[in-house]
C-alpha cells in the first residue's frame, strides 16, 4: 500500500512588481511527487519535491511560475482565465428507434413490457432533416448518433437509412450501438462492419449472473443467443474491436475478480465499460442496487483486477477508469457523457419517436422534453431556452462539493440518474459521487507510485514521463 | 501524449501542453488550448509535421525556441509565431 498525503494549498500572492498570484489547490504527495490539482476547473501538474517545496514556501522560481501559469495555477495581469462552462453545442444525438425488445432485463429503467412501437419512417427523416439542418448551420460535418430502444437492431432498417440520408447531406455519422446481440446474424455483422457502425455487446459477464438479470421476453435464458451473436460480430470483421457493456449489480459484486478473468481470459476482450446499475421506481428487483460501502469496494477491486491483469500479460482496460484517468492528466473529454459533469442538452441530445427533444435519454419522462423538432424552432435556441427555465440544467450540489477536488470533472453527476431515481432533478447523483471521492484519489496514487501504468490503462493515450 | 512530471533537469525546457488540440493542414495549422478556450492559427508546419509535433513533445530548448520555429513553420516573422504560441498557452 501506497502512502499518500493531500492538503490544500491556499491562495498567495508573490510580493514583486508582476502581481502574480497562485489561486491554490489540492496537494496529493507521496514525498517524492506531487500532483496539484485545481478543482475548479480541473487542469493539473505533477512536480517533484523541490519544486513543491519551493511553491509552498511562496517562492516559486520563474520556470515554475511559467509552468503554473501555462496550466491556470498562476495569475499574472493578462493571463488568460481557464474556462470551465461548457458551450451548448451538441455532437452526439441520441434517437429512441424503438420500443419493441425481445429481452426483460430485471434492471430496465423503461416501461417496455407491453410496447413494441417503432419510429415511422416520416418522423425518422423530419428528426434527420433537422440535425442535418442543425450540423449546416453550425459547420459541423462529422457527428455521433446513438440509435437506441428497445433493442435497436429491431429497427436495422432505420439505422442503416440514418447513416445514408446523412451522407446524402454530406454529413458522416458515427454510429454507435448498444445491443443485447442476440438478432446479429453472420450478415448483419458483415453489413453493420462495412458501414463501419460500432456495436457494443451487452455482457452482464458469467453466464449465471447474465441469465438471472438478463432473460428473454418468453422468460429463457439468453446468455447462448448473446455468444452467437458476439462471435457473429468477430466472424464478421470485428475480432474483438467490439464494445462490451456491463451492468452491475450486487449480484455481480461477489464475482467481480472471476468476470474481469472471464473477459480477459476467455473472451480475450481488451477494452470495455462496467455501469453500476442505475436505481429507479420501475426497477422490478430494487435488491440489485449496490450500497454507498459497495460501491467503493467495488471501484477498488475493480482497479487492482485491472493492474492484476495487466502485468499478468492480459491488456485489458475499463473505459470509465481510462475516462477519469485522463480527466486527471488533461481533462480529455472522452466521455461525452458526464467527463465534466452532465453533459445532456450541452453536447447530447435525445429524440423520441414523436419528434421531442430531451436533453438526454430521459424520453420515457415527457415533462423534459425541451421543445420538438416541430417546433419550427432552431436546436441551439430552444436549448438556450430550456437552460434557464428547467430544473435539469440548475446546479447540482451537496454540502460534500465543498471542497471537493473532483468537482470539475463530476458537478453533481448524471442528471438522468436523479431524475430516475427521485423523479426529480434535486441533490446530486449520489452513486457517482462515491464513485468519484473512491477512484479518484486512487487513480492519483497510481499516477504517483505506479506512472508506468498509466501508459497501459489508457492503451497509450497518455504517458507520464 | 506525454505529460511531463516536471524536475529540476526539465522544468525549464518548452513543451506542448498536454491541454491542446491540433489540426494540421497544408495552409496552416490550427492550435486549440482547451483550457483557456484559446484557438492559435499558425502558418504550416514546414516537411514533416507529426516529427515537428513529435520534437515539441519531448521539449526544446527556450533558447533554441525561436530556431525551432523559423526551422519548421513557414511564414516570415518567427517571433511572432513563438509569442503567440506562448501567449495562448500552446507551448508551456
Amino acid at each position: 500500500m501506497h502512502n499518500q498525503t493531500t492538503e490544500i494549498l491556499k491562495p498567495y500572492s508573490i510580493n514583486n512588481d508582476n502581481k502574480i498570484e497562485f489561486v491554490g489547490g489540492h496537494g496529493f504527495s507521496n514525498h517524492k511527487r506531487h500532483l496539484i490539482l485545481n478543482r475548479e476547473f480541473g487542469s493539473s501538474i505533477l512536480i517533484d519535491h523541490e519544486h513543491y517545496q519551493q511553491l509552498k514556501n511562496k517562492i516559486p522560481t520563474d520556470d515554475l511560475q511559467f509552468k503554473l501559469i501555462q496550466r491556470g495555477f498562476m495569475k499574472v495581469p493578462g493571463s488568460h482565465e481557464c474556462q470551465s462552462e461548457e458551450s451548448i453545442l451538441p455532437k452526439f444525438f441520441i434517437i429512441d428507434l424503438t420500443q419493441a425488445c425481445n429481452f426483460r432485463c430485471t434492471y430496465c429503467f423503461r416501461h417496455l413490457e407491453k410496447e413494441s412501437k417503432t419510429i415511422s419512417t416520416k418522423v425518422l427523416d423530419s428528426i434527420i432533416d433537422y440535425i442535418a439542418d442543425y450540423c449546416g448551420k453550425t459547420n459541423q460535418r462529422e457527428i455521433h448518433i446513438q440509435p437506441w430502444g428497445g433493442e435497436p437492431l429491431i429497427a436495422w432498417d432505420k439505422i442503416c437509412r440514418i447513416q445514408d440520408r446523412l451522407k446524402g447531406k454530406g454529413i458522416t455519422s458515427i454510429i454507435t450501438i448498444e445491443s443485447n446481440a442476440s438478432l446479429i446474424t453472420k450478415k448483419l455483422a458483415k453489413e453493420a462492419y462495412q458501414r463501419d457502425i460500432r456495436i457494443g455487446v451487452s455482457i452482464d459477464g458469467l453466464e449465471e449472473i447474465h441469465n438471472l438479470q438478463r432473460r428473454l421476453a418468453n422468460g429463457k435464458p439468453s446468455y447462448d443467443k448473446m455468444i452467437q451473436g458476439m462471435m457473429n460480430l468477430r466472424e464478421g470483421g470485428y475480432g474483438i474491436r467490439h464494445g462490451i457493456i456491463s451492468v452491475f449489480t450486487k449480484n455481480s459484486l461477489p464475482h467481480l475478480e472471476e468476470m474481469l478473468e472471464f473477459f480477459a481470459v476467455e473472451l480475450k476482450v481488451d477494452r470495455f465499460k462496467l455501469n453500476i446499475v442505475k436505481d429507479s421506481p420501475v426497477m422490478k428487483d430494487k435488491g440489485l442496487c449496490l450500497s454507498n460501502s459497495e460501491i467503493k469496494d467495488f471501484q477498488l477491486r475493480l482497479l487492482k483486477k485491472l493492474i492484476e491483469l495487466n502485468k499478468r500479460g492480459y491488456p485489458i482496460i475499463e473505459l470509465n477508469v481510462l475516462d477519469k484517468l485522463q480527466n486527471i492528466l488533461n481533462r480529455n473529454k472522452s466521455n461525452i457523457c458526464i467527463s465534466r459533469g452532465c453533459m445532456g442538452g450541452k453536447k447530447m441530445i435525445a429524440f423520441d419517436m414523436d419528434g421531442r427533444i430531451f436533453p438526454c435519454d430521459i424520453t420515457d419522462y415527457k415533462e423534459e422534453a425541451v421543445g420538438s423538432i416541430f417546433d419550427g424552432k432552431e436546436l441551439i435556441t430552444l436549448l438556450e431556452k430550456a437552460h434557464k427555465e428547467k430544473d435539469f440544467f440548475s446546479e447540482k450540489t451537496s454540502e460534500l462539493c465543498t471542497d471537493c477536488p473532483w468537482w470539475f470533472f463530476c458537478k453533481g453527476g448524471c442528471t438522468t440518474a436523479i431524475k430516475y431515481k427521485k423523479g426529480v432533478v434535486k441533490g446530486v447523483d449520489a452513486a457517482e459521487c462515491v464513485s468519484n471521492r473512491t477512484l479518484y484519489p486512487e487513480l492519483v496514487k497510481l499516477i504517483l507510485n505506479e506512472p508506468e501504468m498509466v501508459k497501459v490503462l489508457t492503451k497509450n493515450k497518455l504517458e507520464i514521463v | 501524449m506525454k505529460v511531463y512530471s516536471f524536475t529540476k533537469e526539465n522544468i525549464g525546457l518548452f513543451y506542448l501542453s498536454p491541454y491542446v488540440e491540433f489540426i494540421i493542414s497544408k495552409d496552416k495549422t490550427v492550435f486549440r488550448n482547451d483550457l483557456f478556450n484559446k484557438i492559435t492559427i499558425a502558418p504550416p508546419i514546414k516537411g514533416n509535421a507529426e516529427l515537428v509535433i513529435e520534437e515539441l513533445k519531448k521539449g526544446i530548448e527556450p533558447d533554441l525556441a525561436l530556431q525551432f520555429i523559423k526551422q519548421n513553420f513557414d511564414g516570415n516573422n518567427p517571433q511572432t509565431i513563438l509569442d503567440g504560441l506562448l501567449q495562448n498557452g500552446i507551448i508551456e
